[in-house]
């Protein structure tokens, strides 16, 4: 093998001598290429660090915000099952029984209400007969006759409760949401029909033969004894190539959730959730100073006028006739209507310009980006050191690719950001817009500006 | 690794990495494209060493890898991907184009000159005027096989002559 060598060297040296010259420009398309690289790089870097942040943000939201809030930020079972409120009657009723599952409430002529798990209210319409049934955070009772009205308090996010309410002729399943269940009794046993109406969010209808319909707030179904809520379904036959595209998807999506255990893992890494809440604070410390100089309420108030204007037009457009419409619509759409769009333009752009202007307001606002590009680095970090973590993302890729869609049906992760948790995101254009959260809900964020043709991206921290 | 950082390191090894890559079988196309991914690649990471003789090595490390890549993916069958081959390839560059290239074109250039005719022709035919060795074959009256050997030898023997010139400098 060797000697081929001397006759490769000489054949380069030959292509070299008399093979004409090599076509020029490569060192400017590789700087190009470097500066494009590098904008990349800062983008994702930025981006995922603020996903970071966000998602830190958000978590500190829910812990300090949700109505079962557990101590220890992990739920604690004993603490739970203290916790978990017996059921309680209230009202013109009897009980037959000790106040538990089992127990049957016929209700008298006047108003009562049930209250199971502390999250459901059952309020009976006169003369009803309920069996209390069901488990801890699955609360249900058997209607036995006549109606119930019921209040459900949706559970908090990660938690996982129900309701429902069964009859002989099936089973109304709250879904967060209040209706009311009537039981219409005939004297054919056979034709006893359960009225449900839903007066806020959704409830799931289940037939006594497991056929099932959701019934959205205003809606009202009947469910006769005898007869399905609705008219079973056969599955067609699927092809094979359907059944190779779940077999794929299934596979996927227990990757993605692999990967998202150790995302979540990574997340809970102490120093990172101490960065994390750094940045947050340090993006918080500079809204607040940024909310509070008095420019920045005067441009938000003048912006305010604007839009204030802008909300009557339409009002009076709501209102007007055909021909009063049209006149309007040429107001608004004349000199005036452009006029307050540049103003507009121009009291945003001022805006953005404000923090930049002033000395305290820039070094709390590239303090912010400091403190979120240094969670970022963190966490790139440790998802480097995760070997598995690269191992099933590439596993992952490689399913994509194998899978006969191509990958693309079941979405590459590229909008994660570099392997980063699910962000809000907004899309605009050649911008993008990452959303901070805190304690009131979205309050601001960071806008990055791609740069055309391999130029620097802009970041801009900005309050929305 | 900055920009000017870079700047400087394509001045300086731009034209040597573009000759190995030649060297090692790349095509003038794929040798563009595999140099630009070199330095991309050189300016995401960090240069080991501050000898240019070594970040030399380094990217041609870089390069080899990432031509590697190339000719996989385009499914092409290059020579050398076994890792001895690919050694004694980096030894032969190291001892023969490392230093003094511009020594080697004119040794070139020297043993060029010593071609009897008929090989000196077939060299301008394939290297000058880049005609297919089918069509020489046509030209010369010779099979495609008789030219390839031809031409080989003709390499061979030019090697030898470098050598003894770069010999006789010394």
């Amino acid at each position: 093998m060797k000697s081929e060598w001397p006759d490769r060297f000489v054949n380069m040296l030959l292509q070299e001598k008399l093979g004409g010259d090599r076509p020029g420009g490569c060192k400017e398309k590789i700087l190009l290429r470097a500066r494009a690289a590098q904008m990349r790089r800062r983008i994702v870097r930025i981006a995922s660090g603020l996903a970071v942040a966000a998602a830190v943000a958000l978590g500190v939201f829910v812990w300090r915000f949700a109505p079962e809030k557990i101590s220890g930020g992990r739920p604690d079972s004993e603490k739970v099952a203290a916790a978990y409120p017996p059921a309680r009657i209230k009202g013109q009723c009897s009980v037959e029984g000790e106040l538990d599952r089992g127990a049957r409430i016929v209700a008298d002529k006047g108003e009562a209400t049930l209250s199971l798990g502390g999250y459901a209210e059952v309020d009976f319409a006169p003369e009803s007969v309920c069996l209390i049934e069901g488990a801890k955070n699955n609360e249900q009772v058997y209607l036995e006759r006549g109606g119930v009205h019921c209040r459900v308090i949706p559970a908090a996010a990660g938690m996982n409760r129900s309701f429902s309410v069964r009859t002989e002729c099936g089973t109304a399943q709250a879904l967060g949401t209040e209706f009311s269940v009537l039981l219409d009794e005939t004297e054919d046993a056979n034709m006893k029909k359960m009225l449900v109406k839903v007066v806020a969010g959704v409830v799931l209808v289940t037939g006594i033969y497991g056929e099932s319909k959701s019934l959205l707030a205003g809606e009202q179904d009947a469910v006769k004894k005898t007869v399905a809520v609705t008219e079973a379904k056969k599955e067609p036959e699927k092809s094979r190539e359907q059944l190779v595209r779940e077999a794929y998807q299934l596979q996927i999506r227990m990757l993605r959730l692999r990967l998202e255990d150790i995302e979540e893992d990574i997340m809970e890494n102490e120093e990172l959730v101490k960065k994390s809440d750094n940045a947050s604070t340090v993006y918080i410390a500079y809204r607040e100073a940024l909310e509070a100089d008095p420019e920045y309420i005067e441009l938000n108030k003048q912006i305010e006028e604007i839009n204030n204007d802008r909300q009557k037009q339409m009002d009076a457009m709501r209102k007007a006739t055909p021909e009063e419409r049209k006149e309007l619509m040429a107001a608004m759409h004349g000199e005036g209507m452009r006029e307050a769009g540049k103003k507009q333009a121009e009291l945003n752009n001022a805006l953005r310009k404000l923090p930049l202007e002033k000395p305290e307001l820039k070094k709390l606002k590239d303090a912010a980006e400091e403190a979120v590009l240094a969670v970022n680095a963190l966490y790139e970090k440790l998802l480097d050191a995760d070997k598995q973590y690269r191992q099933l993302e590439k596993d992952m890729e490689s399913l994509q690719e194998e899978s006969i869609l191509g990958g693309r049906a079941f979405g590459k992760r590229g909008n994660r950001m570099n392997n980063m948790p699910p962000i809000q995101f907004g899309n605009g254009g050649n911008h993008r817009k990452m959303i901070f959260m805190d304690g009131n809900g979205a309050q601001g964020g960071v806008v990055i500006q791609e740069g055309k043709d391999g130029a620097e991206a802009k970041v801009d921290v900005q309050t929305f | 690794m900055n920009e000017e950082t870079l700047t400087a390191l394509v001045d300086t090894h731009e034209s040597g990495i573009y000759r190995y890559l030649v060297y090692l079988g790349a095509g003038h196309a794929a040798a563009e494209d595999v140099l630009q991914d070199t330095f991309l690649a050189a300016y995401q990471n960090r240069s080991p060493e501050n000898d240019p003789a070594k970040v030399g090595a380094w990217l041609r490390g870089i390069a080899r890898n990432i031509f590697r890549k190339h000719c996989r993916k385009r499914k092409m069958s290059p020579i050398l991907f076994d890792d001895a081959a690919l050694a004694a390839a980096e030894s032969y560059w190291r001892e023969t184009a490392e230093t003094g290239f511009d020594q080697i074109m004119l040794a070139l250039d020297s043993c060029l000159k010593k071609l009897p005719d008929k090989q000196r022709e077939l060299i301008i035919m394939r290297y000058d005027k880049s005609i297919s060795r089918r069509s020489m074959a046509e030209l010369t009256g010779m099979t495609p096989d008789g030219i390839k050997s031809a031409l080989r030898r003709i390499r061979e023997g030019l090697a030898d002559c470098i050598r003894r010139e770069r010999e006789a400098e010394k």
